[in-house]
């Protein structure tokens, strides 16, 4: 058979490919409509509302530029796939004061607002889809906010008293260094350094705001768990 | 036919050949010192990524940019487009030509258009290491380069692309169609997804990923798979002076690929709320494209078989085993990122990056590897200058490989099953990755080692100082 004819009969093979397994599921997803509960299974009948707040798009972009991906996933996989639902804290939380259990797998509105899903290349880091929450437990004990605990973490992930074996990169160039001298910023870092302060920058705070966004804490409709 | 005839028709062939190897001298000598170039610049990159995975703050005190994420997309980059891809344009142009027998007569623009090519994607790692990546595997480069590269791409195999369409003694050989099917395919695959992960507005986020991992593994199986394979069946029954042995074999073999390389790539996606067909379609076809692969391996394993004696002796023929091996190698990663039972054990265990470390170094490193030292003296009219060369670059790339291949994947395992205990704290599993990142480092080390020995060796070729012999080097020990 002719070179020509053989390419002829690849691109026949590819157009149907890619119309089957790009072209339709690309076009059906980005118009995907919100589901509604469903009064037998989920007790109630309105339309289900994935709300999200923060800085998702320029965080989600921060997140992706700077490779967070490489070691960081954000998909929580059925039980059949992997153990990511028993994990502590990962899915959801196991006991939340007000809303009981709330461990559920990624559903496809979790990505919402963002460009991509980061679901990530390895797991080398933590599964990151209920940081979010996770930070507040974190915190419980100690006098930070959740985004303070994330820009220390960002800043040097290894300071934290128990984290030395940490394989969490520091991340400087997310913080201006400014010689100290007047008040301090109420963003400055909590770090002893007599000669300078640590402010996160633009970018840090876009980040931090995503990492707070990345939350299991609403009930999804049945059907979509 | 008289023996005199016979003799003045070899005679003619080889003036031609010679003629041939001329035309495209200068280009294809200058892609392949600038892939390994490249090679080394990857290896170096995937040594300090590597040691970051253990040691995350190695080198950040003087570059505050190096961070792990972003030296581990410039070093995958780095790989793929400075070597890889530079790599496969070298072995297309110089097999293309010979396939069909036509000159080719703008060595010069070729030569420019290569120089560019390095410039740009010079400009574009930068660009990443600063922090200006998009952040997607393969498609971070951003927009103005990867615009470049394309223009740049089609200008290196335009000429070659139209000769392979239109020869008609190209049709006779398979390693033709392979070799048009690959260089066809890239700008395809990568107008595609560059266009749906970035450009198409409103597009749900869970398809522009994965569309991102249909590039990534179309980039293997519609372009590095079939250009390696027209390399390894245009030279190895050559290398070996044999035949090649199983038409029927590698024909199945080339279209199974073209039916099923499209539909791959998804079954990465295992687990994640993608349409369900996706992940379940895609494993079924990646299980039968399987089958292409141990196909191409056999055929290349069959040919190379014919004369044991060369296949010990030339180094082309040493390598191009290798590189045979490395394809039956890709089938084996490939079937285990396909099968339920280990897909989801070792999705996020650094198989992934296994498998990229594999294609660049063993796929594409060992084949090119091969050709060029069947290619490179007929090139350059000299001979390679030193055995002791050879075999250092070919043991100490089988030790690399063999680090990757056999340590590191016995390390991802160990790892992926610590994933699976819930109960144990991440942070002690974590602890768990490190032997993975130091298998990771001594692999980058043996390369590092193979790349150097052989870029020296590939330089003096290059600027003509090889031996001046008849002979072809032979790694016959002497007795």
């Amino acid at each position: 058979m002719k070179v020509s004819t053989n390419i002829i009969i690849s691109t026949l093979v590819f157009l149907v490919v890619f119309t089957v397994m790009i072209a339709l599921p690309y076009k059906s997803m980005s118009a995907v409509a919100l589901p509604n509960f469903d009064e037998d299974q989920d007790e109630r009948s309105d339309v289900y509302n994935p709300l999200r707040s923060g800085r998702i798009t320029d965080g989600s972009l921060v997140y992706e530029s700077n490779g967070c991906a490489t070691c960081h996933t954000q998909v929580i996989r059925p039980t059949n796939a992997g153990a990511d639902m028993w994990r502590n804290n990962w899915a959801g939380m196991a006991n939340d004061e007000d809303r009981g259990d709330t461990r559920r797998e990624t559903h496809s509105f979790d990505y919402l607002g963002q460009a991509r899903a980061n679901i990530g290349l390895m797991r080398v880091g933590p599964d990151l889809s209920n940081i979010g929450l996770r930070v507040a437990t974190y915190i419980q004990d100690t006098d930070l906010t959740p985004e303070m605990y994330l820009y220390l973490q960002l800043y040097n992930a290894r300071a934290k008293v128990g984290a030395e074996q940490s394989n969490c990169p520091s991340n400087p160039y997310l913080f201006d260094k400014i010689k100290r001298y007047g008040a301090t910023p109420k963003d400055a870092l909590p770090i002893k350094d007599q000669e300078f302060i640590f402010v996160p920058n633009e970018k840090a705070q876009a980040l931090v705001s995503y990492l707070l966004s990345l939350k299991k804490d609403d009930v999804a409709p049945a059907a979509i768990q | 036919m008289s023996e005199t005839e016979t003799n003045s028709a070899e005679r003619n062939q080889a003036v031609q050949l010679t003629f041939l190897d001329k035309s495209v001298q200068a280009p294809v000598m200058f892609l392949w010192v600038s892939s390994i170039v490249w090679l080394i610049g990857g290896i170096t990159l995937g040594l300090v990524y590597s040691i970051k995975l253990y040691n995350p703050d190695f080198l950040t005190e003087n570059f505050p940019s190096l961070i792990t994420g972003r030296v581990f997309a410039a070093h995958i980059n780095v790989l793929i487009y400075g070597f890889s891809v530079q790599a496969l344009l070298g072995l297309a142009l110089w097999v293309g030509v010979r396939l069909t027998q036509v000159k080719l007569n703008q060595g010069g623009v070729l030569v420019f258009a290569t120089l560019l090519w390095n410039l740009v994607l010079t400009g574009a790692i930068k660009s990443i290491l600063e922090g200006n990546g998009k952040g997607v595997l393969l498609l971070d480069i951003p927009q103005g380069y990867s615009v470049a590269l394309l223009a740049l791409y089609i200008i290196l195999t335009f000429g070659i692309i139209v000769r392979l369409l239109s020869s008609k003694l190209a049709q006779k050989s398979i390693a033709s169609h392979f070799l048009a099917y690959g260089l066809i395919a890239l700008p395809w695959i990568s107008i595609i997804g560059y266009n749906l992960v970035f450009s198409i507005p409103g597009a749900h986020p869970l398809m522009t990923t994965a569309v991102a991992e249909w590039y990534q593994s179309a980039l293997i199986y519609m372009f590095i798979v079939p250009v390696v394979s027209a390399g390894l069946l245009y030279v190895s029954p050559r290398s070996v002076q044999g035949v090649a042995s199983n038409n029927l074999l590698i024909k199945l073999s080339f279209y199974g690929l073209i039916l099923l390389a499209p539909c791959s790539g998804f079954e990465q996606l295992l687990g994640s709320p993608v349409p369900y067909f996706l992940p379940a379609l895609s494993s079924a076809c990646g299980v039968l494209l399987i089958a292409a692969l141990v196909g191409i391996f056999f055929e290349v394993l069959g040919t190379l078989s014919q004369s044991a004696k060369e296949l010990a002796n030339r180094p082309s023929a040493r390598f191009l085993w290798v590189g045979a091996v490395a394809i039956l190698g890709l089938a084996g990663l490939k079937l285990i990122q396909t099968l339920p039972l280990t897909a989801d054990l070792f999705q996020f265990s650094g198989l992934d990056y296994f498998v990229w470390v594999w294609v660049a170094l063993a796929v594409v490193g060992m084949s090119v590897a091969g050709i060029s030292y069947f290619a490179v003296p007929r090139l350059t009219g000299r001979e390679w200058v030193s055995k002791r060369v050879v075999r250092s670059h070919f043991w100490t790339g089988v030790y690399a490989l063999g680090t990757f291949l056999m340590l590191g994947l016995l390390m991802a395992y160990f790892y992926a099953i610590a994933q699976q205990n819930w109960e144990l704290n991440w942070s002690v599993i974590t602890q768990q990755f490190t032997p993975v990142a130091m298998v990771i480092t001594t692999g980058w080390f043996f390369a590092l080692l193979s790349t150097v020995a052989y870029a020296l060796h590939l330089f003096i070729m290059w600027i003509r100082l090889g031996r001046l012999d008849e002979e072809g080097l032979s790694l016959e020990q002497a007795h």
